[in-house]
């Protein structure tokens, strides 16, 4: 039975460059048991949709037209106080970013509270049970104070779990969830998908779910479209799309995802000296709260040619780390061996040659650049402060870097707001190229951007290793990414590393548990690949650095014993890898070979 | 109505493109200061009569088509007064503003960057100057070196430091871990190369709104100087000046009030509206809502 | 509530100390004040043992460090010294200004915070309105115009032209309430456009940004009516950065007294400034500069902590 039919929606904003079309007639129905997931990588339009869908006009519209219909009410011409009748009780919102959408002022409890006074006639202390009702059904702890919190009091998995009570605390018909996961780690994201999933189960609603990732996308619908540039390229049920994709954004988008089982070509990694040799590496940030350990007796080997993966969540240190390599933070203690000599700390020390050889690549394609200035003239400053090179020399240099990136050399007269996230990120990376270094450092690189465009730059990187021969240490979240392009990886959790090794090696099967959740929870663009389920409970916290013992102790699955929480874990080697863990790699091999893999499939 | 509150009316309520509005908003207040930069220049020789002259005509004389704003208490031409009085404001003003917003800025971006005890330090000397009001601190430095022209540029100028170092301060904050920051520290550049050469351009359109802020703040402060009898002597035509001399007649002959009264504030509220319209200069940005 | 209670403490001490250098710079701009005091005091027929008996009594003849210690040392126990030209002390000289100035200033920030407030949040509210384009202008002239040129302007039409209300305020004989609140309308006015326009327009500002933001937008998805979004969701994050704006006017004040009060003869404690400067009174000149320059820093401070009392985010662990 048809719950939503949107037909020939079009929603267009006015700028001072003329209207801008965000939704294209777009038309599609939703039943009262499905769950729509929108595809579209930023500028596709789908908040805009998501809004639409409401009958909510955001500010800056300039033209609606089409018809949205809900259970038979025509959301577009409907009067305000009809619209507020429905808008929390029969059709509710998830919105992307909770820290930005819940109001920081006021107490989550009575956030939840306010949208049950507003659609029930309830006392205070019917609202209070129902806002008890709502946690739980979200597996909030009772009896905590968490209702009587604000917002940034809050974990990210946390305020997500809110803004999903809130939205359900009426039990509307449907649901839109926008980007409900993007900003939380994966393994808070699995949980919180496996939340979804369950509330599905016991409540019958419609959702349309939006998400820029395939992964995702494949585990949450029954059925999929295809968002770009406004407009719906594609629809079908959630294996047609993944096996059969009809339209060429589709097969594009498909294509551009690293799948578990498939691997780079070798790097040639050249035996002897490694280029960068850590070893024991502190660092330390003092907060409101007391000082963070953010880098904990952390060793780190790179060897000459390789690309070195460091994965891990938010928290584990592993962009500390790679700062403190490049000399923008100054560790508390521990060496680095650089190209045979000792490293100065701080980069202001660090003479020409080793500025030349070091250079980084940085996360957010939107700061790396300096706005005021033209591509080409951050490039030549660059050229003059590491190669001397001015003048003619200098222009010709630029214009090589340039194309050495794929874009055309008349790019060096742009300034970088004209430019796209990939392209500004591509001027990055020519940028870090200039002088050849010897060893790359990249912080995130791709986090930031849309999917399509992560895999050309990927490749781009990649392309640029095998040519120089350099080496990389490479810093993501994304287990995905690192998988694919590292010949080595480190796995980090708060602050120390956990284990280590041949990136083949792990493709086989992780051995410490925290590595396993990881990969458990990476969600795969292959809705015919079941996800192994190894969920972590609790939070993570900053309070588990400081006590003794294995540090991940407090979530751990496999928690062999009391030795866990007092004695920190030995080194333990296995065939080309090393984790710190109490089990011992036979024993550990054999409870997780009982757990299906993707991995193991492919 | 407009905005998200009334745009939940579900009625018509669309919002226009701002372009064109925007420009009007920058050009009449630039206009309006254009003449009276000119008038600063060529205000003397086109005025009618000698601005410090007295009886030009019958003291209190009303507007009329020979003395167009009338005569003040000492016969003097009110209209000639006026416009000779443009150019001392003008260019004690600018001058002062360059003077103080110049180092203010200079010393706040430097201070903003380093961070550290040497930022400490002088964010707590700004806020040891900053606890007096302007207009007393000026008055106090003003009695103490005498009142010139120089030393009321001077004492401005010295007024302003710490407001404008604080501003550059807060616009240089945000921006000291930018990517484009490491990667210059990257490639070896010292603090000097990347507050002057890579942070400044990019903060320097709130500096340039600053200055007008500063600039308009100057006028005010001049001309209240010399309404409390602390700024330009006599016998040069002072605006603030003139309000005073003729305050207490003001029942009788309003005229030698209320011209440098509309003059200065007809300027001052011209120099404000470009500082608005500099600050809201930003296109608004549509990106986010897809 | 600890948190809260420790930082105002800290930021008293900081108040203290700010305060203890500015006593310092005040008391090192006026000791350069050209012209003899002693010679001032007596008069230019005084002989050179009187003036010389003068400055001994006076302290003058001590280096600048003592002095600076003696003076503080009065400060602390409440003597502010002996005005030169009443010949008086000068806490008595300064008591009846002072309680004329403080009329003066609390009817201006009760005109003008109720109102800036109220027309900040229909402005943001009806934004890009009449009312709004309006109003905004309005304040603009306001804000941007010297005190003075308001006052001046203001006396010309109401005082000059309509002849509604007299041109001077405060001076002299016995007068009934009713003409002394008349003869007040004008500088308070004067004295609270220039604190009436900043704070529309700071909560105008607010309000809008707040308006703006995502969290006002969910709000207003889940259903919630208009007031109950305005006024539990909109205004406790918009009235923040006003609160700050409300405090600083009370020291923006300090500077507008001054001149209103010089414009319309008004006997506080501003006109008494100019008068301490012109006649060289060295100690009142000092007393004052030392009261406006603690009420602008309680001010300050007052606008800090409502800051952080109010934003629940502003200094906490987060």
């Amino acid at each position: 039975m048809t719950l939503l039919d949107v037909a020939h929606l079009n929603v267009g904003y006015a700028s001072a460059r003329g209207s801008i079309r965000a939704v294209r007639d777009v038309s599609f129905s939703l039943d009262r048991d499905e769950v729509l997931g929108v595809v579209g990588e930023s500028g596709s339009g789908k908040s805009t949709l998501a809004h639409a869908l409401m009958g909510y006009r955001m500010r800056g519209t300039s033209m609606l037209e089409g018809n949205v219909t809900f259970d038979g009410i025509p959301l577009l011409r409907c009067p305000a106080q009809e619209l507020r009748k429905i808008w929390g009780r029969r059709i509710a919102m998830v919105h992307q970013n909770p820290l930005a959408s819940l109001t920081p002022t006021m107490r989550v409890g009575e956030q939840i509270a306010e949208t049950i006074r507003q659609h029930r006639n309830v006392t205070a202390a019917e609202a209070q049970s129902a806002v008890a009702a709502s946690l739980r059904a979200v597996e909030l702890p009772e009896g905590s104070d968490i209702a009587r919190r604000y917002p940034h009091q809050l974990s990210g998995g946390q305020r997500q779990r809110i803004t999903i009570a809130i939205a359900l605390s009426l039990e509307p018909d449907l649901m839109i969830l926008d980007e409900p996961t993007t900003n939380l780690d994966a393994t808070t994201e699995a949980v919180i998908l496996d939340l979804l999933e369950d509330i599905r189960s016991r409540i019958r609603m419609a959702m349309v779910y939006i998400s820029h990732n395939l992964g995702v996308i494949a585990r949450v619908a029954t059925r999929v479209a295809v968002m770009h540039a406004g407009e719906i390229v594609e629809t079908g049920t959630v294996s047609q799309i993944f096996t059969a994709p009809a339209h060429s954004y589709t097969r594009a988008l498909l294509k551009s995802l690293p799948r578990p089982g498939i691997a780079k070509p070798k790097a040639r990694v050249i035996a002897g000296e490694p280029v960068l040799a850590a070893a024991s590496i502190r660092k330390s940030f003092g907060r409101r709260t007391g000082t963070v350990r953010a880098v904990c007796g952390v060793s780190l080997q790179v060897p000459r040619g390789a690309v070195v993966g460091l994965v891990g969540e938010s928290g584990s240190g592993k962009s500390t780390l790679l700062r403190c390599i490049a000399g923008l933070e100054r560790p508390e203690s521990g060496t680095i061996r650089y190209l045979g000599s000792d490293l100065p700390a701080s980069v202001a020390e660090r003479g020409a040659h080793v500025l030349r050889t070091m250079q980084m690549v940085f996360q957010d394609p939107e700061s790396t650049l300096n706005p005021s200035l033209a591509i080409g003239t951050t490039l030549r400053r660059h050229l003059i402060a590491l190669k001397a090179t001015d003048g003619a020399a200098a222009r010709l240099a630029v214009d090589e870097a340039l194309r050495r990136v794929r874009l055309d050399p008349a790019y060096r007269a742009r300034l970088p707001r004209e430019l796209s996230g990939g392209e500004k990120q591509r001027v990055a990376i020519a940028r870090a190229f200039l002088s050849a270094p010897e060893l790359l450092l990249c912080d995130e690189p791709l986090s930031s951007l849309d999917v399509s465009v992560q895999a050309a730059i990927c490749r781009l990187l990649l392309d640029l290793q095998r040519d120089y021969g350099t080496s990389y240490v490479f810093v993501s979240h994304d287990l995905a990414i690192v998988r694919y392009m590292s010949d080595r990886i480190v796995v980090m959790y708060l602050g120390e590393v956990v284990e280590e090794g041949e990136a083949g090696s792990f493709d086989r099967h992780p051995l410490h548990p925290y590595t396993e959740a990881l990969f458990s929870a990476t969600p795969i663009p292959d809705p015919a690949a079941a996800n192994a389920r190894v969920r972590l409970k609790s939070q993570i916290s900053d309070a588990d650095r400081e006590r003794p013992g294995c540090i991940f102790n407090a979530r751990c699955h496999r928690r062999k014993g009391a030795e866990c929480a007092e004695i920190a874990p030995p080194w333990r080697d296995a065939g080309g890898r090393r984790y710190r863990c109490h089990w011992p790699p036979s024993e550990l091999a054999d409870q997780q070979g009982n757990v299906a893999h993707p991995a193991a499939r492919g | 109505m407009t905005g998200p509150v009334a745009s939940a009316a579900g009625h018509v309520a669309l919002d226009k493109p701002e372009g064109r509005r925007w420009r009007w908003q920058m050009v009449v207040p630039a206009a309006v200061v254009a003449v009276y930069l000119l008038t600063g220049l060529v205000g003397e020789s086109v005025a009618p009569y000698s601005a410090t002259d007295f009886n030009t005509g019958p003291p209190l004389a009303p507007p009329s088509e020979t003395h167009l704003f009338g005569t003040d208490g000492f016969g003097r031409d009110v209209f000639s007064r006026v416009l000779v009085g443009a150019r001392t404001i003008l260019l004690l003003s600018l001058s002062a503003t360059l003077l103080g917003v110049g180092a203010g800025c200079a010393l706040g971006l430097v201070s903003g960057y380093r961070g550290g005890a040497v930022d400490e330090t002088v964010m707590r000397l700004v806020d040891v100057l900053l606890a007096l009001p302007g207009l007393l601190l000026a008055m106090l430095i003003l009695t103490s070196l005498g009142p010139s022209s120089l030393n009321l540029v001077l004492a401005i100028g010295f007024v302003f430091i710490p407001k404008s170092a604080r501003i550059a301060r807060s616009a240089v904050l945000p921006l000291r871990n930018a990517g484009y920051v490491e990667a210059a520290r990257l490639r070896g550049a010292g603090w000097a190369s990347i507050v002057f050469a890579e942070l400044l351009p990019i903060v320097l359109p709130q500096l340039a709104v600053e200055f007008c802020l500063r600039f308009a703040y100057a006028l005010l402060l001049i001309s209240s100087l010399g309404f409390l009898g602390f700024g330009v002597q006599p016998p040069t035509p002072d605006w603030g000046l003139m309000i005073s001399e003729a305050r207490n007649y003001v029942t009788i002959a309003p005229w030698p009030v209320l011209f440098p009264a509309l003059a200065i504030g007809l300027l001052v509220v011209a120099v404000n509206a470009l500082a608005d319209a500099l600050t809201s200069s930003g296109e608004r940005r549509v990106e986010q809502y897809l | 509530m600890n948190s809260l209670a420790r930082f105002v403490a800290q930021r008293l001490a900081l108040l203290v100390l700010t305060l203890f250098a500015v006593s310092v710079l005040i008391f090192t701009i006026t000791q350069l004040l050209p012209g003899d005091v002693a010679t001032m005091i007596l008069g230019m027929q005084a002989t050179p043992q009187d003036l010389a008996t003068l400055r001994t009594q006076l302290g003058l003849d001590q280096p600048a460090l003592v002095q600076f210690w003696r003076w503080l040392g009065g400060v602390l126990h409440g003597d502010l010294g002996m005005s030169t030209r009443f010949h008086r002390p000068v806490v008595e000289v300064l008591a009846p200004p002072l309680e004329k100035s403080l009329i003066l200033g609390l009817a201006g920030m009760a005109f003008a915070v109720p109102m800036g407030l109220a027309l900040g949040l229909l402005c943001a509210l009806r934004r890009d309105s009449l009312l709004d384009v309006t109003v905004s202008s309005v304040t603009m002239f306001a804000a941007a115009m010297p005190e003075f040129v308001t006052g001046g302007l203001l006396i010309i039409v109401f005082s000059t032209w309509l002849g509604w209300l007299p041109p001077f305020a405060g001076t002299g004989s016995a007068r009934t309430v009713v003409q002394s609140v008349t003869e007040l309308i004008l500088p308070v006015l004067a004295l609270s456009f220039v604190i009436l326009a900043y704070i529309q327009r700071m909560m105008r500002a607010s309000v809008s940004e707040v308006l703006d933001s995502a969290f006002v937008q969910a709000a207003l998805l889940k259903g919630l009516d208009r007031r109950r979004v305005i006024v539990a969701h909109v205004l406790p994050g918009a009235l923040g950065p006003t609160l700050s704006v409300i405090a600083l006017s009370i020291g923006w004040m300090a500077g507008g007294l001054v001149i209103v009060e010089s414009l319309f003869g008004y006997p506080g404690i501003g006109r008494m400034l100019v008068f301490a400067i012109r006649n060289r009174d060295v100690p009142l000149l000092q007393a004052i500069s030392l009261v406006v320059a603690a009420v602008y820093a309680l001010a300050n401070l007052a606008a800090d902590v409502g800051q952080r009392a109010l934003d629940p985010r502003v200094g906490s662990s987060a």
